[in-house]
């Protein structure tokens, strides 16, 4: 399978999940960070990443803070309240999804095997 | 500061700020997370390769914005930033529409059909003050632009207040009124009950958005700035 298409529709719920793990982080870090937890398995590209973080941003789910850094601004992101309760059920979708998708993985349909009622 | 490792310097700084407004993005904020992520990009290269030029490490980085660029981050960037817009004006409106203001809400409605139903020329006298509401906003909203161009850091949520709101909504909601009004007396000496029912309702909920996105929203601006753009406060200090 392409890698892209193994994050895709996920890539609220990784964001969710990191910043529930860091507190506050802001964008290049993200990209770093999945590239670094997956293994270089998975690279958030940045064309899908800000405009995931606004998103969630305008949902509420997210406030921002910005800090100088080096002499530039940095903008950091964190949960808000809400964004911690969409956190939760985004994983626990995500769970219950894998579940399902392992359930059926590790079935061996037997042919002629008659059909449960 | 970890040593010996290449950082960008102020000047470069400013060349990643042109970058970005040559590449149309044209508001500050999103410019500054741009410059940001850029910079550390551009930071590692160097970690890893110190000879490789600014410019060349500049280009390498923005490869990994994709064909498109910036442009797909600025589009998704103001549907996101118009989202917020409309919740905050939906906020306003609910208000009207709860207990108390929403007594005062029902009264207009009813002073409206009264006045509709019995005033001699209501229609006629709606539609100026109305011609003469539009022109007043348009004054505002032109006024509003210049001022807007003028600045050198733009902020796009600052626009939505002082142009946007007013623009689309404020101006092309009369023209259906009018449309509607116009309707409505056409060949008819006498508007029904429910006619002006219709009209006073429509005239009054669009007296309320105009009212909030007009006065209400600007009015406030400052403490919605400062809520969506950590940056402005900042700003405004450096």
């Amino acid at each position: 399978m392409r890698k892209s298409n193994l994050y895709k529709g996920n890539i609220h719920t990784i964001i969710l999940k990191l910043l529930g793990d860091h507190n506050k982080m802001y964008g290049y870090e993200i990209t770093q960070k999945v590239k670094e937890l997956s293994g270089g398995e998975l690279q958030i590209t940045e064309g899908a990443l800000y405009p995931a973080l606004h998103k969630l941003e305008a949902e509420g789910w997210l406030s921002v803070e910005v800090e100088e850094v080096d002499g530039r601004l940095r903008k950091y992101y964190r949960l808000t309240e809400a964004g911690e309760k969409e956190t939760v059920s985004k994983l626990s979708e995500l769970e219950n999804y894998l579940q399902t998708m392992n359930a059926i993985l590790a079935k061996r349909d037997m042919p002629g095997e008659p059909l449960a009622q | 500061m970890e040593e010996g490792i290449m950082r960008i310097s102020a000047d470069e700084v400013k060349q990643l700020y042109e970058f970005t407004r040559k590449h149309y993005v044209e508001y500050y904020d999103l410019q500054t997370e741009l410059v940001d992520h850029l910079a550390n990009g551009i930071e590692s290269q160097w970690k890893r390769t110190p000879a490789i030029p600014f410019e060349d490490a500049l280009q390498a980085e923005f490869k990994k914005f994709g064909v498109f660029g910036f442009s797909e981050i600025v589009e998704e960037k103001q549907k996101a930033m118009r989202k917020r817009y409309h919740k905050i004006i939906g906020r306003y409106f609910l208000k009207f529409f709860r207990i108390p203001k929403i007594i005062a809400t029902i009264g207009s409605i009813y002073l409206m059909y009264v006045f509709v139903l019995n005033v001699p020329y209501a229609l006629e006298t709606l539609w100026i003050a109305l011609v003469v509401l539009i022109v007043s906003v348009i004054r505002l909203l032109m006024k509003n632009k210049r001022a807007n161009k003028t600045e050198t850091k733009r902020f796009l949520f600052k626009e939505l207040i002082t142009s946007y709101g007013l623009g689309v909504p404020v101006l092309l909601i009369p023209l259906n009124i009018l449309n509607l009004s116009n309707m409505l007396s056409h060949g008819a000496d006498h508007v029904s009950g429910k006619q002006a029912m219709v009209v006073s309702v429509v005239l009054v909920v669009y007296i309320i958005y105009a009212y909030i996105v007009v006065f209400e929203i600007p009015k406030n601006a400052e403490k919605y700035l400062s809520e969506v753009y950590p940056e402005y406060n900042l700003m405004q200090k450096m």
